[in-house]
């Protein structure tokens, strides 16, 4: 119990509060509407901005159709040729020098000897996407005598040796009963076929 | 709109719990710094600061410099003390219950030549029945000077919070202590201020009679000052060390205060029938041993001096050297702060 009787108006009060809650608000009031303000402002201004830009670039691309459809042709071509080129550069890398590999395996033949066929065949395998050339030499033949699978033995080492040829073989060799008594009527009971397989490295290019 | 929202931040507000009491004294700015921490209420800080001179008719629009405090006396909010001297203060009964009605005539029973010219606020302090009367307590003070007061603290700490009256916040200072001792008998308190003095009786706690006369020390300083040619802090240092007999130049103007008192004593005597048992005297005057004398030797007791600080928890250095051994000035200081922090309950 007190005798407090209090004569001050409201209008006389204030807050006590270091930071009035009331200046809060008014602050929170302006500030946001103003800030909303502005920031609708500035999207107007990017708008337009914009907008101008669109337009300039629409006009610029009407102005220039012509080019640009000459352009785009060109660009075309240049890919036409691009790949033309390409093809080429692949067949140039996978192109085995035949005549010149022929010219050397002719002197690896032994005299002892007599060729009855002789196949190249070239296979094309994709690695990476870019074709790769496979030559592949079958060669058939005849010889005669009590030492006939030395003297194809002695061929074999001549091809395998021989410089400008034995550095693109990958591999050479009679395969297992490749070599047999010649049955051919009234061949001579010393005369033996035989069939020599020669594979050449993989010619071309491995990356575009 | 705006409005709205100032009720709702108002309503969020929190209750003080720092509260410095400002006491306009005539002879002193009285200061009282109170904070609340718990259920405890801790005097930080207490101090006399020069006195504010209050216009002698202050245009409604008039705008006094503002009044910068101690920084240790710098609580959030304030609680400002007028003295009585203009004030109105006033008992009133009504027969049966109180309502609305009997509100209405407040205004009417303050006896004010112009009511519009005051700031008016009362308090039941006893409820009647249909068959018992209900009493309030009134008072009203001119708002021209009202205005003045809330003016010197326009920004900053501390904000105001309250505005009452020096005799009725002395009073609550006086209610406010652990012993106050009201009991079941009849109790008296006389604050003399400079200007006037206010005498109140309690019986059985419940306040029955309040009066507020316009005696106080200032007619005996200048009844000194007049005599012996000397400044008014001389005569009032004459007056109260007792240092030199100054009757011949003080005789008869405190007797005619002392019968008054008297008259109210007896009034309340008969209509409580009951007699005062103690009297609390507190303020300037309470020390003067003129007064004093005259005052005991009518009313034939022992006048008790009371301490406001009883029951607060003082901080260390809250009292600075003046006002150690004054601590009775502070009462109506010390109980504003206290009815704002504890509510007006």
């Amino acid at each position: 119990m007190n005798l407090h009787l209090n004569l001050i108006l409201e209008s006389e009060k204030r807050s006590g509060a270091s930071i009035r809650v009331w200046f809060l608000v008014r602050l929170v009031l302006i500030l946001v509407p103003a800030v909303l303000l502005l920031y609708s402002a500035y999207l107007a201004y990017q708008m337009i901005t914009l907008r101008k830009e669109t337009d300039h670039f629409r006009e610029l691309i009407a102005a220039r159709q012509e080019q640009m459809t000459l352009s785009a042709q060109i660009a075309k071509q240049k890919k036409t040729y691009e790949d033309m080129l390409s093809q080429i550069h692949d067949w140039a890398a996978s192109r085995l020098p035949v005549a010149d590999r022929l010219d050397a395996f002719r002197l690896t033949v032994p005299l002892d000897i007599q060729l009855t066929s002789l196949r190249l065949t070239r296979t094309i395998r994709y690695t990476n996407s870019m074709p790769v050339a496979i030559y592949a030499l079958q060669i058939r033949g005849k010889t005669r005598g009590e030492e006939s699978e030395l003297t194809v033995d002695q061929f074999l080492t001549r091809l395998r040796q021989t410089p400008g040829l034995a550095s693109d073989l990958e591999s050479a060799q009679v395969p297992p009963g490749a070599f047999l008594q010649d049955r051919e009527p009234g061949a001579h009971p010393l005369d033996r076929v035989f069939l020599l397989e020669c594979l050449f490295k993989p010619l071309g290019r491995t990356t575009p | 709109m705006f409005d709205l929202i100032q009720t709702w931040i108002r309503k969020l507000d929190r209750a003080p719990r720092d509260v410095v009491g400002i006491d306009f004294g005539s002879s002193n700015i009285k200061c009282a710094r109170l904070r609340r921490q718990n259920q405890t209420l801790i005097l930080e800080s207490a101090a006399f600061l020069p006195p504010f001179q209050m216009p002698a008719d202050p245009d409604p629009a008039y705008i006094p410099p503002p009044l910068s405090l101690p920084r240790s006396l710098l609580a959030p909010y304030c609680a400002l003390i007028v003295p009585s001297e203009l004030a109105v203060l006033k008992i009133l009964t009504f027969p049966g219950e109180f309502s609305t009605e009997t509100e209405g005539q407040i205004v009417s029973h303050m006896g004010l030549d112009k009511p519009d010219e005051y700031r008016i606020n009362y308090k039941v302090i006893q409820y009647g029945t249909p068959r018992s009367e209900s009493r309030v307590l009134a008072v009203a003070y001119p708002d021209r000077f009202a205005a003045v007061v809330p003016r010197l603290f326009p920004s900053g700490p501390p904000a105001p919070f309250s505005l009452e009256i020096a005799g009725l916040a002395s009073l609550s200072a006086l209610m406010s202590l652990p012993d106050g001792g009201f009991g079941a008998g009849v109790v008296g308190s006389l604050e003399i201020e400079t200007h006037s003095s206010v005498f109140a009786v309690f019986h059985r706690g419940l306040l029955v009679l309040i009066r507020k006369f316009n005696f106080g020390i200032d007619s005996l300083v200048s009844a000194i000052r007049q005599g012996l040619d000397v400044s008014p802090q001389i005569a009032y240092n004459l007056l109260s060390t007792g240092s030199i007999d100054v009757s011949q130049w003080t005789a008869g103007m405190v007797q005619p205060f002392v019968k008054q008192l008297l008259v109210s004593r007896d009034f309340v005597e008969r209509r409580e029938n009951a007699t005062l048992g103690r009297l609390f005297v507190c303020g300037a005057g309470a020390r003067i041993a003129l007064i004093r004398k005259e005052i005991q030797q009518a009313f034939d007791m022992e006048l008790r001096e009371w301490n406001p600080l009883d029951g607060l928890t003082l901080s260390p250095h809250a009292l600075s050297e003046e006002v150690q051994g004054q601590e009775g000035r502070l009462a109506a200081a010390v109980g504003a702060a206290r009815a704002v922090l504890e509510g007006s309950s």
